[in-house]
């Protein structure tokens, strides 16, 4: 029913070319019709906006931007409703016109979550940002789901209260996406992920009603199905979620140890005693490095400086990643590197979190645990640069490489497991590098970050670009494959988008799969919000060998 | 009925059939306990029913009861996998269509229940008494329940078909 793909072959549209197919088309007639039919609802179809909306900031379309192809993926327009009411009323003029949405909240998503094609209208949630019921006894926030995170949290704090919700990417997302993709924040350790805060969703499903979903302990929990559904079932128009006071008092510390594992058992060990510091983040050693220079950390979020060993001699240095990594990943590279770094932090009231710390401490400075004390100095230091180091990809990319992350996890006991098999798989291809900042009694997950350039020009991708992003896409299946080899899970908390579908069957089987697509079915019946998405044998315009017999129009 | 205990995940793998108390016997001879109130019943009646008598996720959000499962939708035509882990982002979590929902969409053939050591481990509990985590179900829900229940059931009529 709907266009998902452009014709294998085809001309890759550029940015300002007018063409009369594929992806970067000018407008269907789609949004005219809207606006003809909902004329009091602001939208656009200003090519400008349609740029704008072409895409989130999954890293293989940087890749795409650098070589030219700055926004393949246009929409036909964008619309910006104020009210759920407004929403519903686009959402039953989609459904009776088989219209494809996409939602969307700030498109910092990382799995091409948004992916427009030239019929689809973009939904931005953001002018619906209005706090609808503070409940300071309950500790309860109605909030709409186009809600930025910083000036929500920051609202709070003056309140008194907290979320506990910090994502690297706080400056650049909204409740509404937060909920969509399952995200996890830095405090997870004592506050959860975005799934545990959320008592109650308002959203509008596929056919324009509006329903309000509460989460329920002793009955059907309808929550759990909408959180994580990326755009699929329903828009999320606003969010009943759990608040917190505001903790008037941190403790910190920060432990060495010899290798990674020794890190992870010492967090097993915190977790599984009942301790819940609200950041435990443990860095493998070159990671560990680069925290202990500061060398991540200092810059600020628009520090544009290139890397430091210069762009030609990082280009070629990561044309041979498998030695590197294997240089740095054993006791000799853990010796000369320091060894990893967990960092710790404790809050709340009273002395609570000095109490907790001291318990921690003994835990872990007992001799099986071989922890050293490095004291404060590096948790202050990482909560002081908290979200800097997840802006310094624009460099990496100018410098005519590439970067992205991974986030996988597992139980505790296949933890080694999935770390060896995913380093192993993506290390063949480019470097990598891992830290785990989101620890659970049961399991862990472990963040992998890495950087590649082009490899050897093989048929059909012969520049520079084409050969980064044939690295890049042998580096990510390899990768998730390994993940599931391991029996870890494909993704924690980026969620799986368009980038990791064609790899859901590997990890929930035929009939998990069947059963997404049931649900879809039942939310959505026409299959218009977000076609394509979590879907793992929609046609996708770029993992090649996804779906070799996919069908292009 | 064999148990299968994740000493270092503190996970134990259970039959739906196995009754809570048969459980407990198992997990007392490794030190650990469900750490509930156990009362007479399955452990697949019991989660089906929403799981009475444990601890709200929202007490210690970083602590979930069920790590995942295998369960057999309610037609019996196909049986859904959730491998363990602490969390995922891969979609819906088909857990909630288990949890709660009285084996109207599937039945629980195995599951991974989180457990703790009897001794030594604080349990964490942070208020929740203002929170309303039972309200009653309203007409809207109701309606996709239904629809979810219409649409499983055309996946299972398609699933036969096919086979
Ligand atoms: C620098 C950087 C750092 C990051 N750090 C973190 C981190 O620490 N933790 C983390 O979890 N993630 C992180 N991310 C990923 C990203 O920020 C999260 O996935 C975030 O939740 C997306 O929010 P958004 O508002 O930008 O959503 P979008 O990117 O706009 O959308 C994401 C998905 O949700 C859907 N969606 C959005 N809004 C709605 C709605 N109202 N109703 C229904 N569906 C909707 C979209 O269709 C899409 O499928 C990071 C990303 C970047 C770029």
């Amino acid at each position: 029913m709907v266009d998902t793909k452009r014709a294998e072959g085809a001309p890759l549209p550029v940015l300002g070319a007018t063409t009369a197919g594929g992806w970067g088309a000018a407008p269907s007639s789609s949004l005219a019709e809207l606006t003809r039919a909902l004329p009091d609802i602001r939208s656009s179809s200003d090519p400008a906006d349609r740029v704008a909306y072409a895409r989130d900031l999954w890293p293989r379309h940087h890749l795409a931007v650098r070589a030219g192809n700055v926004a393949e993926h246009r929409p036909a327009g964008i619309v910006w409703p104020e009210s759920t009411e407004e929403v519903a009323r686009i959402i039953r003029w989609a459904h009776d016109t088989e219209t494809p949405v996409v939602p969307f909240g700030a498109g910092s998503g990382v799995c091409a979550g948004v992916l427009p094609t030239k019929r689809m209208i973009v939904l931005d949630l953001k002018r619906m940002a209005r706090w609808r019921r503070l409940d300071e006894r309950a500790r309860t926030l109605d909030v709409e789901a186009g809600h930025m995170g910083l000036p929500l949290e920051e609202d709070l704090n003056r309140r008194g209260l907290t979320l506990g919700h910090f994502p690297s990417s706080i400056l650049c997302s909204t409740v509404g996406g937060w909920v969509a993709a399952r995200s996890a924040g830095q405090c997870s350790g004592k506050y959860g992920k975005i799934e545990d805060m959320v008592l109650a969703l308002e959203c509008v499903t596929g056919t324009g009603q509006i329903v309000t979903l509460r989460h329920r302990t002793s009955g059907p929990n309808l929550v759990p199905l909408v959180v994580g559904s990326e755009g699929t079932l329903a828009v999320v128009t606003s969010a009943t979620l759990r608040l917190h006071p505001k903790p008037p008092r941190r403790a910190f510390a920060a432990f060495s140890f010899p290798t990674t594992e020794h890190g992870w058992e010492a967090m097993r060990a915190m977790f599984q005693a009942g301790l819940r510091p609200a950041v435990a983040r443990l860095y493998d050693p070159f990671d560990a490095m680069l925290a202990r220079r500061g060398a991540v950390k200092k810059g600020g979020a628009d520090s544009g400086g290139t890397p430091g060993l210069g762009a030609a001699a990082l280009r070629n240095l990561l044309r041979r990643p498998g030695a590197i990594n294997e240089l740095l990943e054993g006791s000799f590279g853990s010796a000369v590197l320091g060894g990893s770094l967990l960092i710790v932090i404790f809050e709340g009231e009273g002395d609570a979190p000095d109490q907790d710390l001291d318990r921690a401490r003994a835990l872990l400075e007992g001799p099986a645990m071989k922890a050293r004390y490095e004291g404060e100095g590096p948790a202050q230091k990482w909560l002081l640069h908290r979200y800097s180091v997840s802006y310094r990809q624009a460099p990496v990319f100018a410098a005519g490489l590439f970067s992205d992350t991974m986030e996988v996890a597992a139980p505790w006991s296949k933890l080694g497991a999935l770390y060896d098999g995913v380093r192993r798989a993506l290390g063949a291809h480019v470097f990598v590098m891992a830290h785990m900042s989101h620890a659970y009694p049961d399991g862990c997950c472990i963040y992998f970050s890495f950087a590649g350039t082009a490899g050897s020009a093989e048929p059909g991708r012969e520049g520079w670009d084409a050969r980064c992003e044939a690295t890049y896409d042998r580096a990510w299946r390899a990768a998730l494959a390994a993940a599931v080899e391991a029996g870890g899970t494909l993704a924690h908390h980026h969620g799986a988008g368009r980038s990791k579908a064609p790899r859901l069957s590997s990890e929930l089987g035929d009939a998990g799969v069947a059963t997404v697509k049931a649900l879809m079915r039942a939310f959505d019946p026409k299959g218009i919000l977000n076609p394509g998405n979590l879907v793992p044998d929609a046609p996708t315009p770029y993992v090649d060998d996804a779906h070799p017999k996919a069908v292009v129009e | 009925m064999s148990f299968e205990i994740d000493h270092a995940s503190l996970l134990v793998r259970v039959p739906g059939a196995a009754t809570l108390a048969s459980i407990e016997r198992a997990l007392a001879s490794a030190d650990l306990t469900l750490g509930i109130d156990i009362a007479d019943l399955s452990v697949g009646d019991w989660l089906a029913r929403g799981a009475p008598g444990a601890p709200s996720s929202f007490a210690d959000p970083a602590d979930h009861l069920v790590a995942g499962l295998t369960a057999t939708l309610a037609n019996g035509s196909a049986t859904i996998d959730v491998r363990p882990s602490p969390r995922r982002a891969v979609g819906p979590d088909l857990v909630a269509l288990l949890v709660g929902c009285h084996e109207r969409f599937a039945s629980i053939d195995h599951v991974w229940l989180r457990v703790h050591p009897k001794t030594g481990a604080r349990r964490v509990a942070l208020p929740t008494e203002h929170l309303d985590l039972d309200p009653p179900v309203s007409s809207e829900e109701a309606a996709l329940l239904d629809a979810i229940a219409r649409e499983l059931a055309r996946q299972a009529e398609h699933e036969e078909e096919r086979d």
